[in-house]
């Protein structure tokens, strides 16, 4: 069994974590800062089947979907943390100007893999969501989906993995690796060097720069996804009520293309869910790279504020009292990495997913079988190896 | 400190329950807030910040100097979401 280097401790690597620690497989889990630093605790918290993509990503969300209920029991029962999973309905206000017969045709897919998708009319949305204003709106796509409160789900994961032996070293940034050849022999870290005999990159959307560190590119980008949140209130939303839109892809591919930098364009999209707390969570004004690590733009408050104004009314004189700026990953192809970098055979990629909160469960367990018995199995559709490899020695 | 004495008011957390976070392993004010709320609420973790600083100092032997509290983010005050809406 090989000793096993994780770096990132958000939803992925903890998981990893767990599952490997729990198979008997020595650990060790590194973080620039602590548990649940980066996205994994700055996202909407919902358990979302409505983004995958037709596929092997489809049939593993179907799957990990099925499985949820149980794992979500287990980790409470070992952990002893109650990580407030719970069914919601979701709600995307299809806009003017967007024809809804062909919003719902988009998720063709979903319907096919047994996710119910459906379109309701105003009326049936006041109903569902009386605090809402509709606008003009005349028609939302409705699915039954779920949340969870993503920072006890990722540390739930964390206690998992310590108790299984794993340690966990947190204010650590990994700054480079030492090579032998492709091979990797250690990790270099401010606290000194760590040596295992295979590096896991559960790194989010900074697994390209470290990556580089490595003497490899890998094709993923980033963009920079904020929210805000309000003072608790009392209950005003039953579940996620946000605006159908088909901006994202065409987003991320702008972002792209720009390469360098990014950080001029913006995405807008109106998002809102109350947490068990009452505070109202309410996303996503998104921008382009590079900026890692710098906070909320202030006209990016001010539009999470518009959204927030403009659809619940009732909600307008609510204190928003935190923001945040994190970044999220995304791939050519919108697949994740998952699997060894061809050319470096002792380092492991699992990263670039979109919505970590619903597979990571089921992924984790799968990539620990992997790592254990060298099958890539159903997670080879996601193999860094399926684009061609960019190395930066030129070879 | 008594384990009853409510160390965050606005959510309503305990010294008790802030113990229990550092035991699980919890090292920072940061992580602190994720696990238990404390420092989450309306007042942005003004009067609490200190009381958890005192009791991961006590806890661990850190020195007060090790257990910085978090940087604050925009908002810097609660601001109500129509006046936010209608900054320029
Ligand atoms: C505003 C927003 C809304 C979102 N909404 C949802 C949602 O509702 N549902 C959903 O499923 N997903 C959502 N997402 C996406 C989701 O949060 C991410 O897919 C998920 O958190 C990725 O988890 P991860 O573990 O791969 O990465 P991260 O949680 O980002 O973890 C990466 C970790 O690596 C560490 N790290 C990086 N570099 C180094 C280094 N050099 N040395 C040491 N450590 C390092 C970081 O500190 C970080 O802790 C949202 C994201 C955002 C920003």
């Amino acid at each position: 069994m090989p000793d096993v280097v994780i770096i990132g401790a958000g939803i992925v690597g903890c998981a990893l974590a767990a599952r490997l620690a729990e198979g008997g497989i020595n650990v060790t889990l590194i973080d620039q800062a602590e548990v649940v630093a980066g996205a994994s605790g700055a996202n909407l918290s919902l358990v979302l089947w409505g983004d995958a993509e037709p596929g092997v990503s489809l049939t593993l969300t179907r799957r990990a979907w099925d499985e949820l209920p149980a794992e979500i029991a287990d980790l409470e029962a070992r952990t002893g943390l109650g990580v407030e999973f719970r069914p919601i309905h979701t709600l995307a206000l299809v806009p003017d100007g967007l024809d809804p017969r062909a919003v719902l045709a988009g998720g063709a897919h979903l319907t096919e893999a047994g996710f119910e998708t459906e379109l309701i009319d105003a009326a049936a949305v006041r109903a569902l969501e009386p605090a809402v204003d509709l606008g003009g709106v005349r028609a939302a796509v409705y699915q039954e989906q779920a949340a969870i409160n993503p920072f006890l789900f990722t540390l739930a994961w964390a206690d998992r993995a310590r108790a299984a032996g794993a340690s966990i070293v947190t204010d650590t940034r990994v700054t480079g690796f030492r090579m032998d050849g492709e091979r990797i022999v250690g990790l270099e870290t401010a606290g000194g060097p760590v040596v295992g005999d295979l590096y896991v990159l559960a790194t989010g959307a900074w697994t390209r720069a470290l990556a580089m560190t490595a003497g490899v590119d890998l094709p993923e980008d980033h963009i920079i996804g904020q929210a805000c949140v309000t003072e608790a209130l009392p209950p005003l939303l039953h579940g996620l009520v946000g605006e159908a839109g088909d901006k994202r892809v065409s987003f991320e591919l702008e972002v792209a293309a720009r390469g360098g930098d990014a950080s001029g364009l913006r995405l807008v999209e109106f998002a809102a869910i109350q947490a068990m707390s009452g505070n109202l969570v309410v996303g996503q004004v998104s921008h382009g790279g590079p900026s890692v690590g710098e906070g909320v733009r202030p006209g990016s408050l001010r539009d999470l504020a518009a959204g927030l104004v403009r659809r619940l009314p009732v909600a307008r004189s609510a204190s928003i009292i935190r923001s945040w700026a994190k970044p999220v990953p995304f791939t050519p192809d919108h697949q994740p990495l998952i699997g060894p970098v061809p050319s470096r055979p002792n380092l492991f990629v699992a990263s670039g997913l979109k919505s970590a909160l619903i597979i990571t469960p089921l992924l984790s367990k799968l990539i620990a079988g992997a790592i254990a018995d060298g099958d890539l199995g159903p997670l080879r559709a996601f193999s860094p190896g399926r684009f061609e490899e960019r190395r930066l020695d030129g070879r | 400190m008594d384990d009853e004495v409510i160390v965050c008011r606005c959510e309503e957390v305990t010294a008790g329950e802030v113990r229990a976070a550092i035991r699980a392993g919890t090292r920072t004010i940061a992580a602190i807030k994720k696990r238990t709320r404390a420092g989450m609420g309306l007042c942005g973790g003004r009067t609490c910040a200190r009381l958890m600083a005192r009791l991961l100092a006590e806890e661990t032997g850190l020195p007060a100097a090790a257990v910085a509290p978090p940087r604050a983010r925009p908002p810097v005050r609660p601001v109500p979401a129509a006046a936010l809406a209608e900054e320029d």
